[in-house]
């Protein structure tokens, strides 16, 4: 079946009364108790089938060249035994777990136990592979509750820090500026949901919410460092996050995140004395959400310090703000503004020079909901750095989603 | 007249709520947090968005089409009601199972005990006037 039939198909069964009572009885059909009620468990999902197209080099966390098609199948499996035990996994089918990385991978994207030890919700313990508690974009990122298609900036954009491929000066570090990112060894503030292995524990006082995690990763590392190994505790991050909700409207949260982000690839480029723990990535994050009807409001900002061995600090100022107004009931839109600001460091000869180039990107998207179970999206986005060098100013993006 | 379907305790209360055709409902928010309550059902749909406790008035939704609504909260998945539009102003709601239906005009009827979707009872009554008819539904 080629994608226009496949789309074409999925359209017809947005409307298909009998489809969308068979997706409701899914729901029942893919949920598994015991008949005293102890142990539950439930099979939902997401279909994603989304294509792109980019008028350059595809920018940030997106592989592949000019447009490209890429489904996913994402499954999830919520367990509960009895009311203190909780267990989660996630896998996922896709083209790699960033858009075109890849032609075919299957994994294990999330799994984690939890324990809660009272009725309430004051405290949670987890171990597993599991999401950052850094930011607010990780808790709605799946394709279902994003109103656009593509992450924010922070989340995807590539600089031109590496965790393996060291400079041997500032020079050769500045000299980046000039080159296309390199997908393979360069680090985005924060790599989408970041689903490092490690602890968790959180939980909700009143108008408060906290959230810590001790990883085997910094929040910027690729997605082959998050997997369950022997360094588990070699050089691990912690991060946190506290959250205040005056009232419904209005959510405040505060975040950090420390630890090594270099990886054991570079240990031999190292200046001489130096280990990988001493080089660390440490980031604060302010987020802020406001709902009132048909509008939502985010918006987060990012102060991220990379500890670059052979050059120094290198700070970046990263943010965005996002807005969704649901028009009809099933029709919306949404618009995002992102921004990157490159600090200084002192070149050869001493004068400050900004380490990247600044970036400002705006995304918009229309969506619609046909049911509780079909979405459509479609996204453009246009992006511009400083200088000569451009990769992918325009970008637009579709996507249909089902979820079950 | 308006009827409501109120949101408490992350539930909506009624779960079923049978109107006649041309009616109004209100969704006040009982709870401390927001819901935001809609329906993609054919016969009505509509996203009331997020509001909260102390917003008032409540927002009303007209049942304008007779048919099955279902709603749902955005923010609470485990949240479901069934709002039953009907044509007829000849309808009742029972919790245990007895019914009465009063001043009922002589005629022939379709007397119909709707469960939920898949469980829909009906049997023919001819109504006489003045007469009084006990109709049990086996729902076994």
């Amino acid at each position: 079946m080629n994608i226009r039939a496949l789309v074409g198909a999925l359209l017809i069964f947005a409307d298909y009364a009998q489809a969308q009572q068979l997706l409701d009885q899914t729901e029942d059909l893919l949920r598994l108790k015991s008949r005293d009620g102890l142990f539950d468990s439930q099979l939902t999902g997401l279909l994603d089938l989304e294509g792109y197209y980019v008028d350059q080099r595809p920018p940030g966390l997106l592989y592949e060249d000019e447009s490209f098609f890429n489904p996913r199948l994402s499954l999830f499996v919520d367990m509960t035994l009895g009311s203190h035990f909780y267990g989660f996994l996630q896998a996922r089918l896709d083209r790699g777990f960033d858009p075109g990385e890849k032609n075919f991978e299957a994994r294990l994207d999330e799994y984690l136990v939890r324990w809660t030890p009272w009725n309430d919700s004051r405290l949670n313990l987890q171990f597993g592979k599991f999401a950052t508690v850094v930011g607010s974009w990780v808790q709605r990122h799946d394709s279902w509750q994003n109103p656009l298609i593509t992450a924010p900036l922070p989340y995807e954009n590539l600089t031109p820090v590496s965790d393996e491929y060291l400079p041997a000066s500032s020079t050769y570090f500045l000299a980046r500026r000039h080159v296309p990112d390199m997908k393979d060894s360069w680090l985005p503030v924060i790599w989408g949901p970041v689903y490092a292995t490690g602890w968790g524990l959180f939980g909700s006082i009143g108008k408060f919410d906290y959230a810590f995690d001790l990883k085997n990763a910094a929040i910027s590392s690729p997605p082959y460092s998050w997997e369950l190994n022997e360094s588990l505790w070699s050089y691990p991050t912690f991060s946190g996050r506290v959250g205040f909700r005056p009232g419904p409207a209005w959510n405040h949260g505060i975040s950090f995140s420390v630890g090594p982000y270099l990886s054991a690839d570079a240990v031999d480029e190292l200046p001489p004395g130096k280990g990988l723990g001493d080089y660390n990535q440490i980031t604060l994050d302010y987020d802020v959400s406001y709902a009132w009807r048909s509008w939502q409001l985010w918006g987060e900002v990012f102060l991220n310090r990379f500890e670059v061995p052979s050059v120094g600090n290198a700070d970046l100022l990263a943010y965005y703000l996002e807005a969704k107004y649901k028009i009809t009931s099933g029709f919306y839109a949404a618009a995002r503004w992102n921004q990157e600001l490159f600090g200084t460091i002192k070149d050869a000869v001493g004068s400050p020079e900004t380490w990247g180039n600044d970036i400002f990107r705006v995304d918009l998207a229309l969506g619609y909901r046909f049911t509780r179970h079909l979405q459509s999206k479609l996204q453009y986005s246009f992006g511009r750095r400083n200088g000569p060098l451009q990769q992918g100013e325009q970008l637009v993006a579709a996507q249909i989603t089902v979820r079950f | 007249m308006t009827n409501q379907v109120l949101q408490l305790g992350l539930q909506f209360r009624p779960a079923l709520l049978p109107i006649y055709v041309g009616t109004f409902v209100a969704f006040p928010n009982g709870d401390g947090l927001y819901h935001s309550v809609f329906s993609y059902s054919k016969p009505k749909r509509f996203d009331l968005g997020r509001y909260r406790k102390e917003d008032r008035p409540a927002p009303t939704v007209l049942f304008d089409k007779p048919g099955i609504v279902k709603l749902y909260c955005d923010i609470h998945q485990h949240m479901r009601a069934v709002i039953l539009v009907l044509d007829t102003p000849y309808f009742t709601h029972t919790t245990n199972g007895v019914y009465r239906l009063a001043n009922l005009p002589a005629g022939d009827f379709l007397l119909k005990a709707w469960i939920d979707e898949k469980h829909v009872y009906q049997k023919p009554v001819r109504l006489k006037p003045g007469q009084r008819l006990d109709v049990d539904f086996d729902l076994n």
